[in-house]
């Protein structure tokens, strides 16, 4: 071994240290993001007239509307998914309007993702072509998810499905919930009643913040990787692989942002980022299977389950059957919103629309 | 060098001869003629009948031997194909249609796992003016051109070397402007499409093309350009680079393979160019520092 000069040494000792730190913030995040959930399952009982009445929010459509919104206004999708659920636990909403909430708050996931591009190129950074893989991204996440709530409805017939039941002595579970009891009953002693739903909103978006903080770099390179790039080019096996970086990115636009090695000059086939897209919307789906954990509500359980299975199906029917055709139109779509500045502007402008009607529906 | 022609005894595959006379392939190239799929025909009612395409051959003068074995279905053809090094194996069978719900590979067997280039020449065109050369901008696909060159300087056709960008930007800050430039910017701006461009038109100068070599950049989907390219421009010809094989029917289903689907789509003979893995090896330095 070389001679390395101590401030190397030092140097890397720090890293370490630092990288341990940040590894301890995932329980961190894992106990916040539970008080969080108490506190909006807790709050849920004064936000109900307010959901049902003031918002109106009583429709599945309504539900999709108030998550997309939901989502562009927190400019994450996670947070708004796991408060759906805790809303469904709370009594708030009904498994298939906490469905259509989860979808929504997709929807404005990949929007907020496009929005900061537009943000960006307005600025004078870039041009329109590039925003394309936030176009694609978006469009992908609308033209699955949407029908995939038609599938999930026609699941929730079969009763067996709601009656999922987790295992009996899920130890994990209780002794996080024993962790952050006090925490939950102090708060919930210090805080106005109708103050629990947004406490807790914001203490599960900080969860994530600090989630995010504390997950290890991921890193695919050539090295590393050397076949990646070459699986990309097959539909199904880019969608596998979109799948399975995302189950440990969890968020779609990270997995996204962890091809760039992959590619020098930062490009990808958009044949490739379709499928990728596609396995990527389903595992990033797999915090709030998390958050269902946590509530040890099996109708919730069911309800991200049904989610994830409708995507899953929705996204192989069209991965085997209309493969060419559905990439076709994602990417007419793309030229024409991307030839036109003002078409673009328009798209944006309906995407924020969109949900503000649909809350009246 | 030694060419294998497939017939299966039709007037199809007799007219599909043709395409030999628009390749001037020196005198002493020995041909050779295998049968296939005759019995099929038979049990079908239809014509099969190989000396049609023997005196079009012997008229043409081109040396010719008639193989005893016959080869009845794909998997026979092929260890045929097999028991001897042919420079060139030319199908001159009609091709059959792939169905779009199938899935995994749809052109034949032969197209699919034949380890020699292969040249498809259903429909042969009444004249061979130009070729259309598709190339990935891969190393495969700089082997493919070259490989490809050794064959298209025994024509007198137009090359087109076509490369399609299908790209998008990962990141909102990179910057897009080579996903909108032309053929001849992306050569003078030195762009990595540019290069390949050029390198591969250098390739097929060197092979002693004396005719127009022409690049042209797309943008858009992969095969869809491909498609919209033929249409817009009459090629007699395309050359494809060869189909990675599936070792496991599992992974056929996953491969996307653009030459099969274009093989099965597009009624326009095809030169599919193999490649040898070890010269590859050879090459690869070569080809990703150059």
């Amino acid at each position: 071994m070389g001679f390395q000069p101590p401030i190397l040494i030092e140097a890397s000792e720090k890293r370490i240290v630092r990288d341990r730190v940040r590894l301890l913030l995932i329980p961190v995040s894992l106990l916040t993001f539970m008080l969080g959930l108490i506190l909006i399952k807790d709050g849920t009982t004064t936000l109900v007239p307010l959901l049902r009445g003031t918002l109106s929010i009583n429709s599945p459509v309504s539900a999709l509307g108030f998550g997309w919104l939901f989502a562009n206004l927190a400019l994450s999708g996670s947070p708004v998914a796991a408060t759906s659920l805790a809303l469904l636990d709370g009594g708030g909403l009904n498994p298939l309007e906490s469905l259509a909430m989860i979808t929504g708050s997709r929807l404005g996931a990949a929007f907020v993702v496009l929005l900061m591009g537009f943000i960006y190129m307005l600025r004078g950074h870039q041009r329109d072509r590039s925003l394309s893989a936030g176009l694609l991204s978006l469009l992908v996440a609308q033209s699955i998810y949407l029908p995939a709530i038609l599938f999930s409805a026609l699941l929730f017939q079969w009763d067996w499905l709601l009656s999922l039941r987790m295992e009996e002595g899920f130890v994990m579970v209780s002794w996080l919930e024993r962790l952050v009891s006090p925490a939950a009953v102090y708060l919930e002693s210090v805080l106005p009643e109708w103050g629990l739903f947004p406490a807790g909103f914001f203490i599960v978006l900080g969860s994530f913040a600090l989630f995010d903080r504390g997950m290890p770099d991921l890193n695919l390179d050539e090295s590393a990787f050397g076949r990646v790039n070459r699986l990309l080019y097959r539909p199904l096996a880019s969608f596998m692989l979109g799948a399975i970086v995302t189950t440990f990115a969890m968020s779609v636009s990270l997995s996204l942002s962890l091809l760039v090695p992959l590619s020098a000059r930062g490009y990808i086939r958009q044949e490739n980022i379709i499928p990728y897209v596609m396995g990527a919307n389903i595992t990033t789906l797999v915090d709030t299977l998390l958050a269902a954990a946590l509530l040890e509500n099996p109708i919730a359980l069911s309800v991200i389950l049904v989610q994830m299975l409708s995507v899953a199906l929705v996204s192989l029917l069209i991965l085997l059957l209309l493969y060419r055709p559905y990439v076709r139109s994602l990417s007419s779509v793309v030229g024409i919103l991307n030839g036109s500045q003002k078409a673009l502007a328009v798209y944006i402008l309906a995407m924020m629309l969109v949900p503000f009607v649909m809350l009246f529906f | 060098m030694e060419i294998l022609l497939i017939s299966d005894g039709s007037r199809t595959a007799e007219k599909n001869a043709r395409i030999l006379s628009e390749f001037q392939f020196p005198e002493s190239t020995r041909y050779y003629v295998l049968e296939a799929g005759v019995e099929a025909r038979l049990r079908k009612g239809k014509r099969s009948d190989i000396s049609g395409l023997q005196q079009t051959l012997e008229r043409k003068g081109y040396s010719c031997n008639m193989l005893s074995e016959k080869a009845e279905g794909e998997e026979a053809l092929l260890g045929l194909v097999h028991e001897r090094e042919y420079d060139l194996v030319v199908d001159l069978r009609r091709r059959k249609k792939g169905t779009a719900f199938r899935f995994g590979q749809m052109s034949s067997k032969l197209a699919n796992e034949i380890g020699n280039t292969l040249l498809l020449a259903d429909p042969a065109p009444e004249s061979l003016d130009r070729i259309l050369l598709c190339s990935g901008g891969e190393v495969y696909s700089e082997a493919t051109i070259r490989n490809a060159a050794n064959w298209l300087r025994y024509t007198s056709a137009e090359v087109r070397i076509l490369h399609v960008m299908s790209q998008v930007t990962l990141d909102v800050a990179h910057p897009s402007e080579e996903l909108e430039i032309g053929a001849q910017d992306a050569i003078e701006h030195d762009t990595r499409e540019g290069i390949h461009l050029k390198r591969g038109m250098r390739w097929l100068e060197d092979a002693g093309l004396d005719t127009e070599i022409v690049p042209v950049l797309r943008h858009g989907l992969v095969l869809e350009e491909i498609l919209a390219e033929l249409k817009e421009c009459d090629y007699g010809m395309v050359v494809v680079g060869a189909h990675i094989r599936a070792e496991s029917r599992l992974l056929n289903i996953l491969l996307e393979d653009i030459t099969d689907k274009l093989i099965t789509r597009v009624r326009i003979p095809f030169l599919i160019a193999r490649i040898d893995p070890s010269d590859l090896e050879q090459q690869a330095p070569e080809i990703q520092n150059g």
